[in-house]
């Protein structure tokens, strides 16, 4: 069975951004240098994403300085969480589906 | 949405889960530096006990000698593990790592506590053993979240440090087998497993 794309989070269903969101649910908070490190990905690349999911609420972004130099460190909020929760369920209940 | 691509979105995340909770680019030359520290104080402390110290100089001694090799062993495992962090381009204060070490920490303060009372007590012999009990736990925890094989190193300290426990006559060559030898083995088979197959 199809599940219907009204159901689908697109969001969180694009591959980086659910990775981004994967640790950020695992963790209390992450810097983006570690985010950038962890999936593989260009600066502008993981900050187009992380836009987009701060302009779902979705995520926070603190800017800080440690020293001189500029700190990103992103959290999950709990709007995220939530939408990230209701994903997982989503992919249970499709893989728990009956039909082939 | 599919099986096929639930089955593969489930399978996404795994991957990245299991990626963001492991740290694997750990230094060949930390774990040098720790065994060549550990080895060092182990002879150090078998040629004094051969000598005609007075034996509350020879517990000064122990101390001293073995304090200075914690804090010459751990500067020189993060300036190592720092330098390869930082050829291969990665971040050392990773999530994995913030965990081990604040498993680490627990382990470390119930080998103060346990220190400080069998201090009170007198009964000194049983410290190493403490020590390589508490420290072997934090390898053995510590493998969660990087190597895994770096559990047999564990599994020795704890070992070692139970056996010494009822045979405290074995305290020096325990020690020295465990925090040297044990290290520099550590060190030998991330070189070759690791480091020569991704050379930063």
């Amino acid at each position: 069975m199809k599940t219907s794309v009204l159901n689908i989070d697109e969001v969180i269903h694009q591959k980086i951004r659910l990775g981004i969101m994967t640790l950020l649910a695992s963790s209390r908070k992450v810097e983006f240098a570690e985010l950038k490190q962890k999936l593989n990905l260009t600066d502008g690349n993981l900050s187009s994403h992380i836009t987009m999911l701060e302009k779902n609420d979705y995520v926070t972004i603190e800017k800080t300085f440690v020293g001189r130099k500029p700190l990103t460190t992103i959290r999950i909020s709990p709007k995220g969480r939530q939408a990230f929760k209701n994903y997982i369920e989503l992919l249970r209940k499709v893989l728990d589906d009956e039909n082939p | 949405m599919d099986k096929k691509e639930a089955r593969e979105q489930l399978s996404f995340i795994q991957g990245v889960l299991e990626r963001s909770t492991q740290y694997t680019n750990i230094s060949s030359a930390s774990a040098y530096a720790i065994g060549v520290c550990g080895t060092l104080a182990g002879a150090y402390s078998e040629w004094i006990l051969k000598g005609s110290m007075a034996y509350q100089d020879y517990l000064l001694s122990l101390v001293v000698c073995w304090g200075l090799c914690f804090i010459l062993a751990v500067s020189l495992a993060v300036f190592f593990s720092v330098r390869r962090a930082r050829k291969s381009g990665e971040q050392i204060w990773v999530e994995p790592i913030r965990q081990a070490l604040s498993d680490f920490v627990i382990l470390f303060f119930i080998g103060g506590i346990l220190t400080a009372g069998l201090m009170y007590h007198q009964a000194y012999p049983l410290i190493p053993s403490v020590w390589m009990l508490a420290y072997g736990g934090g390898i053995y925890i510590g493998c969660l979240y990087s190597i895994r094989q770096i559990r047999f190193l564990g599994l020795g300290f704890l070992s070692v440090g139970a056996l010494t426990l009822f045979y405290p006559v074995l305290n020096q060559i325990a020690l020295m087998s465990t925090f040297g030898i044990g290290h520099l083995i550590l060190g030998i088979y991330i070189q070759t497993q690791y480091e020569q197959k991704n050379p930063s």
